[in-house]
Protein backbone atom coordinates (compact mmCIF):
# COMPACT_ATOMS: atom_id res chain seq x y z
CA UNK A 1 0.00 0.00 0.00
CA UNK A 2 1.36 3.22 -0.53
CA UNK A 3 0.39 7.04 -2.08
CA UNK A 4 -0.86 6.99 -5.68
CA UNK A 5 0.12 10.25 -7.46
CA UNK A 6 -2.14 10.54 -9.71
CA UNK A 7 -5.41 9.78 -7.63
CA UNK A 8 -3.91 12.12 -4.99
CA UNK A 9 -3.59 14.78 -7.41
CA UNK A 10 -6.72 14.65 -9.19
CA UNK A 11 -8.50 14.92 -5.82
CA UNK A 12 -6.28 18.19 -5.01
CA UNK A 13 -7.91 19.74 -8.36
CA UNK A 14 -11.41 18.31 -7.80
CA UNK A 15 -11.38 20.56 -4.57
CA UNK A 16 -10.18 23.19 -6.47
CA UNK A 17 -12.52 22.89 -9.04
CA UNK A 18 -15.74 23.77 -6.73
CA UNK A 19 -16.44 27.67 -6.31
CA UNK A 20 -18.30 26.71 -3.67
CA UNK A 21 -15.13 24.66 -1.55
CA UNK A 22 -13.00 27.44 -2.38
CA UNK A 23 -15.45 30.57 -1.39
CA UNK A 24 -15.60 28.42 1.23
CA UNK A 25 -12.57 27.41 2.30
CA UNK A 26 -11.73 31.46 2.21
CA UNK A 27 -14.62 32.39 4.57
CA UNK A 28 -12.91 30.07 7.00
CA UNK A 29 -8.96 31.74 6.32
CA UNK A 30 -10.63 34.93 6.79
CA UNK A 31 -12.34 33.79 9.92
CA UNK A 32 -9.13 32.48 11.65
CA UNK A 33 -7.34 35.56 10.14
CA UNK A 34 -9.74 37.78 12.38
CA UNK A 35 -9.78 35.53 15.23
CA UNK A 36 -6.25 35.17 16.13
CA UNK A 37 -5.44 39.05 15.02
CA UNK A 38 -7.98 39.63 17.20
CA UNK A 39 -6.37 37.62 19.87
CA UNK A 40 -3.18 39.21 19.13
CA UNK A 41 -4.37 42.83 19.86
CA UNK A 42 -7.31 42.70 22.14
CA UNK A 43 -8.13 45.89 23.88
CA UNK A 44 -9.59 45.88 26.89
CA UNK A 45 -11.79 48.93 28.30
CA UNK A 46 -9.19 50.94 26.03
CA UNK A 47 -6.22 48.82 27.16
CA UNK A 48 -4.00 47.38 24.67
CA UNK A 49 -3.73 43.47 26.07
CA UNK A 50 -0.86 42.76 23.10
CA UNK A 51 -0.31 39.34 22.46
CA UNK A 52 -1.78 38.32 26.14
CA UNK A 53 -4.96 36.74 25.58
CA UNK A 54 -4.05 34.50 22.43
CA UNK A 55 -3.08 31.37 24.40
CA UNK A 56 -2.52 27.87 23.13
CA UNK A 57 -5.85 26.88 24.96
CA UNK A 58 -7.83 29.43 23.30
CA UNK A 59 -5.98 28.49 19.94
CA UNK A 60 -7.24 25.23 20.69
CA UNK A 61 -10.83 25.89 20.97
CA UNK A 62 -10.52 27.89 17.57
CA UNK A 63 -8.79 25.09 16.41
CA UNK A 64 -11.83 22.45 17.91
CA UNK A 65 -14.53 24.42 15.67
CA UNK A 66 -12.84 26.06 12.68
CA UNK A 67 -10.65 23.26 11.76
CA UNK A 68 -13.46 20.73 12.17
CA UNK A 69 -16.04 22.92 10.38
CA UNK A 70 -13.42 23.16 7.22
CA UNK A 71 -12.38 19.50 7.22
CA UNK A 72 -16.44 18.49 6.81
CA UNK A 73 -16.99 21.72 4.16
CA UNK A 74 -13.91 19.86 2.07
CA UNK A 75 -14.66 16.39 2.53
CA UNK A 76 -17.98 16.10 2.27
CA UNK A 77 -18.20 14.23 -1.29
CA UNK A 78 -14.49 12.96 -1.31
CA UNK A 79 -14.86 9.47 -2.61
CA UNK A 80 -18.96 9.04 -2.24
CA UNK A 81 -19.23 11.37 -5.23
CA UNK A 82 -16.98 9.03 -7.30
CA UNK A 83 -18.65 5.98 -6.42
CA UNK A 84 -22.49 7.36 -6.99
CA UNK A 85 -21.41 8.39 -10.17
CA UNK A 86 -19.69 4.98 -11.11
CA UNK A 87 -15.92 6.97 -12.37
CA UNK A 88 -14.44 5.15 -9.48
CA UNK A 89 -15.09 1.81 -11.69
CA UNK A 90 -13.30 3.24 -14.05
CA UNK A 91 -10.00 3.93 -12.13
CA UNK A 92 -10.39 0.60 -9.83
CA UNK A 93 -9.91 -0.90 -13.23
CA UNK A 94 -6.17 0.73 -13.03
CA UNK A 95 -3.57 -1.14 -12.02
CA UNK A 96 -3.40 0.34 -8.43
CA UNK A 97 -4.52 -1.50 -5.30
CA UNK A 98 -8.21 -0.21 -3.13
CA UNK A 99 -5.77 0.58 -0.35
CA UNK A 100 -3.73 2.78 -2.37
CA UNK A 101 -6.69 4.45 -3.46
CA UNK A 102 -8.36 5.15 0.09
CA UNK A 103 -4.68 6.50 1.41
CA UNK A 104 -4.37 8.28 -1.40
CA UNK A 105 -7.83 10.21 -1.34
CA UNK A 106 -7.12 10.88 2.56
CA UNK A 107 -3.61 12.46 2.39
CA UNK A 108 -5.09 14.81 -0.45
CA UNK A 109 -7.77 16.07 1.99
CA UNK A 110 -5.23 15.97 4.78
CA UNK A 111 -2.99 18.40 2.89
CA UNK A 112 -5.03 21.09 2.15
CA UNK A 113 -6.76 21.01 6.15
CA UNK A 114 -3.00 21.13 7.24
CA UNK A 115 -2.01 23.80 4.57
CA UNK A 116 -5.32 25.70 6.77
CA UNK A 117 -3.61 24.67 10.17
CA UNK A 118 -0.12 26.22 8.84
CA UNK A 119 -1.86 29.30 7.40
CA UNK A 120 -3.55 29.74 10.93
CA UNK A 121 0.06 29.60 12.99
CA UNK A 122 1.20 32.08 9.75
CA UNK A 123 -1.80 34.14 10.56
CA UNK A 124 -0.74 34.65 14.37
CA UNK A 125 3.09 34.87 13.18
CA UNK A 126 2.12 38.02 10.76
CA UNK A 127 -0.45 39.84 13.01
CA UNK A 128 2.15 40.19 15.50
CA UNK A 129 1.71 36.57 17.98
CA UNK A 130 5.31 35.95 17.48
CA UNK A 131 5.94 36.00 21.45
CA UNK A 132 3.43 33.25 21.69
CA UNK A 133 5.83 30.45 19.55
CA UNK A 134 6.75 28.54 22.55
CA UNK A 135 7.47 24.85 23.01
CA UNK A 136 3.55 24.69 24.25
CA UNK A 137 2.39 26.19 21.43
CA UNK A 138 4.52 24.10 19.12
CA UNK A 139 3.21 21.17 20.93
CA UNK A 140 -0.48 22.33 20.45
CA UNK A 141 0.15 22.63 16.61
CA UNK A 142 1.68 19.62 16.33
CA UNK A 143 -1.28 18.12 17.83
CA UNK A 144 -3.74 20.01 15.70
CA UNK A 145 -1.95 18.15 12.90
CA UNK A 146 -2.91 15.19 13.87
CA UNK A 147 -6.57 16.38 15.22
CA UNK A 148 -6.72 16.90 11.20
CA UNK A 149 -5.15 13.96 9.90
CA UNK A 150 -7.67 11.89 12.44
CA UNK A 151 -10.80 14.12 11.06
CA UNK A 152 -9.93 13.39 7.27
CA UNK A 153 -9.68 9.47 8.58
CA UNK A 154 -13.20 10.04 9.78
CA UNK A 155 -14.30 11.74 7.20
CA UNK A 156 -12.62 9.48 4.24
CA UNK A 157 -14.68 6.46 6.28
CA UNK A 158 -18.04 8.07 6.50
CA UNK A 159 -17.38 8.65 2.67
CA UNK A 160 -16.68 5.19 1.89
CA UNK A 161 -19.57 3.54 3.44
CA UNK A 162 -22.20 2.32 1.07
CA UNK A 163 -25.21 3.96 2.58
CA UNK A 164 -27.07 6.51 0.62
CA UNK A 165 -27.32 8.92 3.45
CA UNK A 166 -23.98 10.62 2.73
CA UNK A 167 -21.59 12.04 5.37
CA UNK A 168 -23.45 14.23 6.12
CA UNK A 169 -26.28 12.31 7.14
CA UNK A 170 -24.15 9.60 9.00
CA UNK A 171 -22.19 12.32 10.86
CA UNK A 172 -25.56 13.59 11.79
CA UNK A 173 -26.98 10.18 12.57
CA UNK A 174 -24.12 8.66 14.63
CA UNK A 175 -24.12 12.19 16.69
CA UNK A 176 -27.72 11.90 17.12
CA UNK A 177 -27.02 8.58 18.60
CA UNK A 178 -24.61 9.70 20.46
CA UNK A 179 -26.20 12.30 22.29
CA UNK A 180 -29.20 9.62 22.98
CA UNK A 181 -26.59 7.54 24.68
CA UNK A 182 -24.83 10.35 26.86
CA UNK A 183 -28.78 11.36 27.68
CA UNK A 184 -29.31 7.97 29.65
CA UNK A 185 -25.61 7.53 31.02
CA UNK A 186 -26.61 9.80 34.30
CA UNK A 187 -28.97 6.96 34.78
CA UNK A 188 -27.61 4.55 37.75
CA UNK A 189 -25.64 1.37 35.88
CA UNK A 190 -25.70 3.28 32.53
CA UNK A 191 -22.93 5.32 33.43
CA UNK A 192 -20.72 3.55 30.79
CA UNK A 193 -23.01 4.63 28.29
CA UNK A 194 -21.88 8.32 29.19
CA UNK A 195 -18.21 7.33 28.71
CA UNK A 196 -19.16 5.79 24.97
CA UNK A 197 -21.08 8.90 24.00
CA UNK A 198 -17.79 10.93 25.38
CA UNK A 199 -15.86 9.14 23.31
CA UNK A 200 -17.97 8.78 20.43
CA UNK A 201 -18.06 12.35 19.99
CA UNK A 202 -14.46 12.19 20.58
CA UNK A 203 -14.11 10.22 17.42
CA UNK A 204 -16.78 11.75 15.38
CA UNK A 205 -15.36 15.03 15.84
CA UNK A 206 -11.69 14.75 16.65
CA UNK A 207 -10.32 17.70 18.54
CA UNK A 208 -7.32 18.99 21.22
CA UNK A 209 -8.56 18.15 24.69
CA UNK A 210 -8.38 21.30 27.17
CA UNK A 211 -9.09 20.70 30.81
CA UNK A 212 -11.33 23.28 32.80
CA UNK A 213 -12.42 24.89 29.71
CA UNK A 214 -11.36 25.72 26.36
CA UNK A 215 -14.86 26.26 24.43
CA UNK A 216 -16.10 29.80 22.72
CA UNK A 217 -16.11 31.32 25.84
CA UNK A 218 -12.89 30.50 26.73
CA UNK A 219 -11.97 32.66 23.58
CA UNK A 220 -13.15 35.91 24.19
CA UNK A 221 -11.55 35.13 27.50
CA UNK A 222 -8.04 34.49 26.64
CA UNK A 223 -8.45 31.03 26.83
CA UNK A 224 -7.78 29.39 30.45
CA UNK A 225 -7.44 25.69 31.31
CA UNK A 226 -4.74 23.23 30.01
CA UNK A 227 -3.85 21.90 26.82
CA UNK A 228 -3.58 18.15 26.81
CA UNK A 229 -1.93 17.69 23.35
CA UNK A 230 0.04 14.48 24.24
CA UNK A 231 -3.01 12.33 24.93
CA UNK A 232 -5.39 14.46 21.97
CA UNK A 233 -2.57 13.82 19.74
CA UNK A 234 -1.99 10.00 20.66
CA UNK A 235 -5.96 9.46 20.66
CA UNK A 236 -6.14 11.23 17.03
CA UNK A 237 -3.62 8.59 15.87
CA UNK A 238 -5.22 5.70 16.61
CA UNK A 239 -8.24 7.00 14.85
CA UNK A 240 -6.33 7.84 12.07
CA UNK A 241 -5.33 4.34 11.89
CA UNK A 242 -8.79 2.77 12.73
CA UNK A 243 -10.39 5.26 10.28
CA UNK A 244 -7.83 4.46 7.34
CA UNK A 245 -8.07 0.56 7.78
CA UNK A 246 -12.50 0.96 8.01
CA UNK A 247 -12.41 2.78 5.23
CA UNK A 248 -10.19 0.47 3.33
CA UNK A 249 -12.22 -2.66 4.40
CA UNK A 250 -15.68 -1.11 3.22
CA UNK A 251 -13.38 -0.92 0.12
CA UNK A 252 -11.67 -3.90 -0.35
CA UNK A 253 -15.29 -5.76 -0.10
CA UNK A 254 -17.55 -3.59 -2.27
CA UNK A 255 -18.65 -4.79 -5.77
CA UNK A 256 -19.36 -1.98 -9.00
CA UNK A 257 -21.44 -3.00 -11.62
CA UNK A 258 -22.71 -0.88 -14.14
CA UNK A 259 -25.64 -2.40 -14.24
CA UNK A 260 -27.34 -1.22 -11.63
CA UNK A 261 -27.47 2.39 -12.18
CA UNK A 262 -23.49 3.40 -11.25
CA UNK A 263 -23.31 2.80 -8.02
CA UNK A 264 -21.88 0.20 -5.92
CA UNK A 265 -23.57 -3.43 -6.62
CA UNK B 1 -16.92 -22.82 -25.88
CA UNK B 2 -14.03 -25.24 -27.31
CA UNK B 3 -10.49 -24.28 -25.93
CA UNK B 4 -7.98 -21.98 -27.58
CA UNK B 5 -4.44 -21.01 -28.45
CA UNK B 6 -3.12 -17.56 -26.88
CA UNK B 7 -6.36 -16.91 -25.20
CA UNK B 8 -6.38 -13.35 -23.28
CA UNK B 9 -9.58 -13.41 -21.65
CA UNK B 10 -10.92 -16.72 -20.10
CA UNK B 11 -13.88 -16.84 -18.10
CA UNK B 12 -14.84 -20.60 -16.13
CA UNK B 13 -18.07 -21.18 -14.83
CA UNK B 14 -18.82 -18.21 -13.96
CA UNK B 15 -22.34 -17.79 -11.65
CA UNK B 16 -23.62 -14.80 -10.16
CA UNK B 17 -26.68 -14.41 -7.98
CA UNK B 18 -27.48 -10.48 -6.44
CA UNK B 19 -28.26 -10.59 -2.96
CA UNK B 20 -32.44 -10.49 -2.54
CA UNK B 21 -33.08 -12.17 -5.71
CA UNK B 22 -33.17 -15.33 -6.27
CA UNK B 23 -32.60 -15.79 -10.20
CA UNK B 24 -29.01 -16.02 -10.69
CA UNK B 25 -28.06 -13.24 -13.31
CA UNK B 26 -25.21 -15.32 -14.03
CA UNK B 27 -25.33 -19.26 -14.54
CA UNK B 28 -22.15 -21.26 -15.38
CA UNK B 29 -20.79 -19.34 -18.14
CA UNK B 30 -17.64 -20.22 -19.81
CA UNK B 31 -16.19 -18.52 -22.88
CA UNK B 32 -12.78 -18.05 -24.11
CA UNK B 33 -11.48 -14.98 -26.55
CA UNK B 34 -7.73 -15.76 -28.35
CA UNK B 35 -5.24 -12.93 -29.44
CA UNK B 36 -6.81 -11.10 -32.57
CA UNK B 37 -10.31 -11.84 -31.70
CA UNK B 38 -13.61 -10.10 -30.97
CA UNK B 39 -16.16 -11.41 -29.10
CA UNK B 40 -19.69 -9.99 -29.33
CA UNK B 41 -21.99 -10.62 -26.29
CA UNK B 42 -25.67 -10.07 -27.43
CA UNK B 43 -28.84 -11.06 -25.56
CA UNK B 44 -32.33 -9.45 -24.37
CA UNK B 45 -32.09 -6.57 -21.57
CA UNK B 46 -31.03 -8.44 -17.88
CA UNK B 47 -30.14 -11.50 -19.86
CA UNK B 48 -26.95 -10.95 -17.75
CA UNK B 49 -24.24 -9.07 -20.38
CA UNK B 50 -23.06 -6.52 -17.69
CA UNK B 51 -22.96 -8.73 -15.04
CA UNK B 52 -20.67 -11.16 -17.39
CA UNK B 53 -18.42 -8.00 -18.65
CA UNK B 54 -18.07 -7.29 -14.99
CA UNK B 55 -17.12 -10.61 -13.59
CA UNK B 56 -14.95 -11.06 -16.36
CA UNK B 57 -13.35 -7.10 -14.91
CA UNK B 58 -13.64 -7.80 -11.91
CA UNK B 59 -15.45 -5.23 -10.67
CA UNK B 60 -18.16 -8.27 -9.52
CA UNK B 61 -16.91 -11.35 -7.55
CA UNK B 62 -18.67 -14.17 -8.87
CA UNK B 63 -20.45 -16.75 -6.82
CA UNK B 64 -18.37 -19.41 -8.36
CA UNK B 65 -16.37 -19.69 -11.33
CA UNK B 66 -12.90 -17.81 -11.93
CA UNK B 67 -11.91 -14.97 -14.94
CA UNK B 68 -8.09 -14.64 -16.24
CA UNK B 69 -6.89 -11.86 -18.66
CA UNK B 70 -4.02 -12.70 -20.35
CA UNK B 71 -3.52 -15.75 -17.85
CA UNK B 72 -3.60 -14.06 -14.92
CA UNK B 73 -6.19 -14.02 -12.06
CA UNK B 74 -8.80 -10.55 -13.45
CA UNK B 75 -8.34 -8.81 -9.80
CA UNK B 76 -4.59 -8.65 -9.85
CA UNK B 77 -2.50 -5.61 -10.69
CA UNK B 78 -0.97 -7.83 -13.36
CA UNK B 79 -4.51 -8.10 -15.10
CA UNK B 80 -5.07 -4.77 -14.75
CA UNK B 81 -2.11 -3.94 -16.60
CA UNK B 82 -3.65 -5.23 -19.65
CA UNK B 83 -7.43 -3.87 -19.39
CA UNK B 84 -9.46 -0.78 -21.37
CA UNK B 85 -12.89 -0.63 -20.62
CA UNK B 86 -15.53 1.49 -22.09
CA UNK B 87 -18.64 0.92 -19.74
CA UNK B 88 -22.25 1.89 -21.49
CA UNK B 89 -22.96 4.53 -18.75
CA UNK B 90 -20.81 7.13 -19.52
CA UNK B 91 -20.56 8.88 -16.28
CA UNK B 92 -16.81 10.46 -16.05
CA UNK B 93 -15.75 13.01 -13.53
CA UNK B 94 -17.88 16.22 -15.49
CA UNK B 95 -15.37 18.83 -14.74
CA UNK B 96 -12.49 17.42 -15.91
CA UNK B 97 -11.43 18.60 -19.32
CA UNK B 98 -11.45 15.60 -22.01
CA UNK B 99 -7.66 16.21 -22.22
CA UNK B 100 -7.33 16.25 -18.49
CA UNK B 101 -9.23 12.98 -18.26
CA UNK B 102 -7.70 11.18 -20.92
CA UNK B 103 -4.31 11.74 -19.51
CA UNK B 104 -5.53 11.23 -15.89
CA UNK B 105 -5.72 7.41 -16.73
CA UNK B 106 -2.73 7.52 -18.57
CA UNK B 107 -1.41 8.31 -15.41
CA UNK B 108 -3.19 5.85 -13.38
CA UNK B 109 -1.95 3.14 -15.61
CA UNK B 110 1.40 3.85 -14.65
CA UNK B 111 3.00 4.78 -18.22
CA UNK B 112 6.09 7.07 -18.14
CA UNK B 113 4.76 10.89 -17.82
CA UNK B 114 7.42 11.52 -20.89
CA UNK B 115 5.11 9.79 -23.67
CA UNK B 116 1.88 11.04 -21.96
CA UNK B 117 1.34 14.08 -24.35
CA UNK B 118 2.06 11.60 -27.03
CA UNK B 119 0.27 9.09 -26.35
CA UNK B 120 -3.23 11.21 -24.98
CA UNK B 121 -3.44 13.34 -28.85
CA UNK B 122 -2.42 9.64 -30.63
CA UNK B 123 -5.73 8.31 -28.75
CA UNK B 124 -7.98 11.27 -28.60
CA UNK B 125 -7.15 11.61 -32.74
CA UNK B 126 -7.65 7.83 -33.17
CA UNK B 127 -11.15 8.24 -30.75
CA UNK B 128 -11.91 11.17 -33.87
CA UNK B 129 -13.05 13.64 -30.74
CA UNK B 130 -12.94 17.31 -32.13
CA UNK B 131 -9.66 18.82 -31.43
CA UNK B 132 -11.82 22.06 -30.18
CA UNK B 133 -13.12 19.76 -27.00
CA UNK B 134 -9.73 18.72 -25.54
CA UNK B 135 -9.76 21.60 -23.59
CA UNK B 136 -13.45 21.83 -22.69
CA UNK B 137 -14.86 20.55 -19.60
CA UNK B 138 -16.44 16.70 -20.14
CA UNK B 139 -20.25 18.24 -18.23
CA UNK B 140 -20.21 20.10 -22.16
CA UNK B 141 -19.98 16.74 -24.38
CA UNK B 142 -22.62 14.96 -25.95
CA UNK B 143 -23.32 11.58 -25.95
CA UNK B 144 -21.08 11.29 -29.33
CA UNK B 145 -18.44 13.12 -27.87
CA UNK B 146 -18.44 11.16 -24.55
CA UNK B 147 -18.24 7.74 -26.40
CA UNK B 148 -15.42 9.08 -27.82
CA UNK B 149 -13.60 10.46 -25.10
CA UNK B 150 -14.43 7.20 -23.22
CA UNK B 151 -12.93 5.04 -26.10
CA UNK B 152 -10.17 7.06 -25.69
CA UNK B 153 -9.81 6.63 -21.97
CA UNK B 154 -9.95 2.65 -22.53
CA UNK B 155 -7.34 2.75 -25.27
CA UNK B 156 -4.41 5.31 -23.76
CA UNK B 157 -3.31 2.59 -21.07
CA UNK B 158 -2.13 0.18 -23.74
CA UNK B 159 -4.35 -2.76 -23.24
CA UNK B 160 -4.00 -6.20 -24.57
CA UNK B 161 -7.68 -6.90 -23.97
CA UNK B 162 -10.80 -4.25 -24.63
CA UNK B 163 -14.46 -4.30 -22.97
CA UNK B 164 -16.43 -1.98 -25.12
CA UNK B 165 -20.26 -1.80 -23.88
CA UNK B 166 -22.60 -0.38 -27.02
CA UNK B 167 -19.44 1.16 -27.64
CA UNK B 168 -21.42 3.33 -30.64
CA UNK B 169 -24.78 3.81 -29.53
CA UNK B 170 -24.92 7.33 -29.78
CA UNK B 171 -22.82 7.78 -32.14
CA UNK B 172 -23.38 9.05 -36.04
CA UNK B 173 -22.74 6.80 -39.04
CA UNK B 174 -19.64 8.28 -39.51
CA UNK B 175 -18.52 7.97 -35.74
CA UNK B 176 -19.64 4.45 -35.44
CA UNK B 177 -17.98 3.69 -38.99
CA UNK B 178 -15.08 5.28 -37.66
CA UNK B 179 -15.41 3.63 -34.15
CA UNK B 180 -15.55 -0.28 -35.78
CA UNK B 181 -12.39 0.34 -37.80
CA UNK B 182 -10.39 1.60 -34.39
CA UNK B 183 -11.64 -1.81 -32.82
CA UNK B 184 -10.65 -3.96 -35.90
CA UNK B 185 -7.23 -2.82 -35.92
CA UNK B 186 -6.86 -3.01 -32.32
CA UNK B 187 -7.99 -6.99 -32.85
CA UNK B 188 -5.48 -7.07 -35.78
CA UNK B 189 -2.79 -5.88 -33.54
CA UNK B 190 -2.89 -8.75 -31.37
CA UNK B 191 -5.46 -7.44 -28.92
CA UNK B 192 -8.70 -9.19 -27.53
CA UNK B 193 -11.70 -7.36 -27.49
CA UNK B 194 -15.14 -8.35 -26.09
CA UNK B 195 -18.32 -5.97 -27.40
CA UNK B 196 -22.11 -5.72 -25.43
CA UNK B 197 -24.33 -4.45 -27.83
CA UNK B 198 -27.47 -4.89 -29.11
CA UNK B 199 -27.02 -3.72 -32.65
CA UNK B 200 -26.76 -6.89 -34.30
CA UNK B 201 -25.77 -5.16 -37.84
CA UNK B 202 -22.40 -3.99 -36.11
CA UNK B 203 -21.95 -7.06 -34.51
CA UNK B 204 -22.25 -8.75 -37.78
CA UNK B 205 -19.62 -6.97 -39.51
CA UNK B 206 -16.76 -6.47 -36.32
CA UNK B 207 -16.95 -10.08 -34.51
CA UNK B 208 -15.47 -13.26 -35.01
CA UNK B 209 -17.71 -14.81 -32.69
CA UNK B 210 -21.10 -14.16 -30.86
CA UNK B 211 -22.81 -15.52 -27.80
CA UNK B 212 -26.21 -15.35 -26.91
CA UNK B 213 -27.22 -14.62 -23.33
CA UNK B 214 -30.30 -15.11 -21.92
CA UNK B 215 -31.42 -15.64 -18.62
CA UNK B 216 -27.76 -16.04 -17.58
CA UNK B 217 -26.25 -19.00 -19.48
CA UNK B 218 -25.08 -18.92 -23.00
CA UNK B 219 -28.28 -20.18 -25.30
CA UNK B 220 -25.95 -20.27 -28.49
CA UNK B 221 -22.82 -19.43 -29.78
CA UNK B 222 -21.82 -18.75 -33.62
CA UNK B 223 -18.43 -18.25 -35.32
CA UNK B 224 -19.07 -15.16 -37.85
CA UNK B 225 -15.21 -14.91 -39.20
CA UNK B 226 -11.88 -17.36 -39.26
CA UNK B 227 -12.06 -21.05 -39.29
CA UNK B 228 -16.02 -22.49 -39.26
CA UNK B 229 -17.24 -18.75 -39.86
CA UNK B 230 -19.74 -17.83 -42.16
CA UNK B 231 -18.10 -15.74 -44.11
CA UNK B 232 -20.04 -12.85 -46.28
CA UNK B 233 -22.69 -13.02 -49.38
CA UNK B 234 -22.85 -10.49 -52.72
CA UNK B 235 -25.59 -10.75 -54.36
CA UNK B 236 -26.70 -9.61 -58.41
CA UNK B 237 -29.22 -8.85 -60.52
CA UNK B 238 -29.84 -12.37 -62.31
CA UNK B 239 -30.07 -9.33 -65.94
CA UNK B 240 -30.43 -10.98 -70.02
CA UNK B 241 -26.26 -12.21 -70.85
CA UNK B 242 -25.22 -11.88 -67.14
CA UNK B 243 -24.81 -15.47 -66.28
CA UNK B 244 -21.92 -16.22 -68.50
CA UNK B 245 -19.69 -12.36 -67.28
CA UNK B 246 -20.30 -13.58 -63.63
CA UNK B 247 -18.92 -17.42 -64.48
CA UNK B 248 -15.97 -15.70 -66.01
CA UNK B 249 -15.81 -13.31 -62.76
CA UNK B 250 -16.42 -16.19 -60.04
CA UNK B 251 -13.88 -18.56 -61.72
CA UNK B 252 -11.53 -15.37 -61.77
CA UNK B 253 -11.77 -14.80 -57.98
CA UNK B 254 -11.64 -18.49 -57.38
CA UNK B 255 -15.30 -18.52 -56.26
CA UNK B 256 -16.96 -22.03 -55.89
CA UNK B 257 -20.43 -21.13 -57.14
CA UNK B 258 -23.27 -19.18 -56.84
CA UNK B 259 -27.27 -20.10 -56.32
CA UNK B 260 -29.44 -18.99 -58.48
CA UNK B 261 -32.70 -17.41 -57.70
CA UNK B 262 -36.10 -15.37 -58.59
CA UNK B 263 -34.81 -12.13 -58.18
CA UNK B 264 -30.80 -12.32 -57.38
CA UNK B 265 -28.00 -14.49 -57.83
CA UNK B 266 -25.89 -14.89 -54.96
CA UNK B 267 -22.50 -15.72 -54.08
CA UNK B 268 -20.48 -16.40 -50.87
CA UNK B 269 -16.82 -15.77 -50.19
CA UNK B 270 -14.64 -16.33 -46.91
CA UNK B 271 -14.10 -12.24 -45.59
CA UNK B 272 -14.74 -9.10 -46.15
CA UNK B 273 -12.11 -8.43 -48.26
CA UNK B 274 -13.11 -10.84 -50.98
CA UNK B 275 -16.54 -9.77 -51.03
CA UNK B 276 -14.83 -6.26 -51.98
CA UNK B 277 -13.17 -7.66 -54.39
CA UNK B 278 -15.64 -9.62 -55.69
CA UNK B 279 -18.37 -6.82 -56.16
CA UNK B 280 -15.72 -4.91 -57.93
CA UNK B 281 -15.17 -7.09 -60.19
CA UNK B 282 -18.71 -8.02 -61.01
CA UNK B 283 -19.70 -3.96 -61.45
CA UNK B 284 -16.55 -3.76 -64.04
CA UNK B 285 -18.50 -6.92 -65.57
CA UNK B 286 -21.39 -4.59 -66.03
CA UNK B 287 -23.73 -6.19 -63.65
CA UNK B 288 -25.78 -4.80 -60.90
CA UNK B 289 -24.64 -5.75 -57.23
CA UNK B 290 -27.83 -5.31 -54.91
CA UNK B 291 -26.29 -5.92 -51.92
CA UNK B 292 -23.26 -7.19 -49.85
CA UNK B 293 -23.01 -8.51 -46.31
CA UNK B 294 -21.93 -10.62 -43.47
CA UNK B 295 -23.68 -13.91 -43.32
CA UNK B 296 -25.53 -13.77 -40.07
CA UNK B 297 -26.56 -17.14 -39.53
CA UNK B 298 -28.10 -17.35 -36.04
CA UNK B 299 -27.67 -13.74 -34.80
CA UNK B 300 -31.23 -12.14 -35.66
CA UNK B 301 -33.11 -15.76 -35.13
CA UNK B 302 -31.60 -16.07 -30.86
CA UNK B 303 -33.71 -12.94 -30.36
CA UNK B 304 -37.10 -14.93 -32.13
CA UNK B 305 -36.53 -18.14 -29.84
CA UNK B 306 -35.31 -20.00 -32.87
CA UNK B 307 -31.78 -20.33 -31.84
CA UNK B 308 -29.67 -23.46 -32.38
CA UNK B 309 -28.10 -25.15 -30.00
CA UNK B 310 -24.72 -24.52 -28.17
CA UNK B 311 -21.73 -25.42 -30.42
Amino acid sequence: MRLNKPVYLNTLRWFLDSPARLVSAGLMALLAWGMVGGMAHVEINGVAQGATLATPSSLAAVGNKVLVLLAWILGVGVIRREVDSGAIQLVLLRPLERSSYILSKWAALATLNLAFVAFVYLALLLRGGAGLFDADLLALAGSQAMQVLALCSVLTLLSAVPLGLGELGLGLLAAVTLLALGHYGDRPGLQFLDFVSTQGFRVLFPGVAVENGGGIASIALGGGGQVLSASSAVFNAVVTVAGLAGAMGLLARREFSYSDGGGGA
Amino acid sequence: MSGIDDCMVEGEGLSKTYRGSSRPALDGVSLQVGAGEILGVIGPNGSGKTTLMSCLLGLLRPDAGSARLGGFPVDSVQAKRLVGYLPERLRFDPWMKGWDFVAYHHALAGLPASERAADVEAVLHDAGLDRQAWGRPIRGYSRGMLQRVGLAQALVGRPRCLFLDEPTSGMDPDGALQTRARIEAFAASGGAVVVNSHQLEQLGKLCHQVVFLKDGTIQAAQRLKGEGGLGWFVEWLPLAGAAAKARAVLQGLGVAGARVGKASVQAEVADEAAAAALVAALVQAGLQVLAAGPIKGDLERFFTGEAHAVE
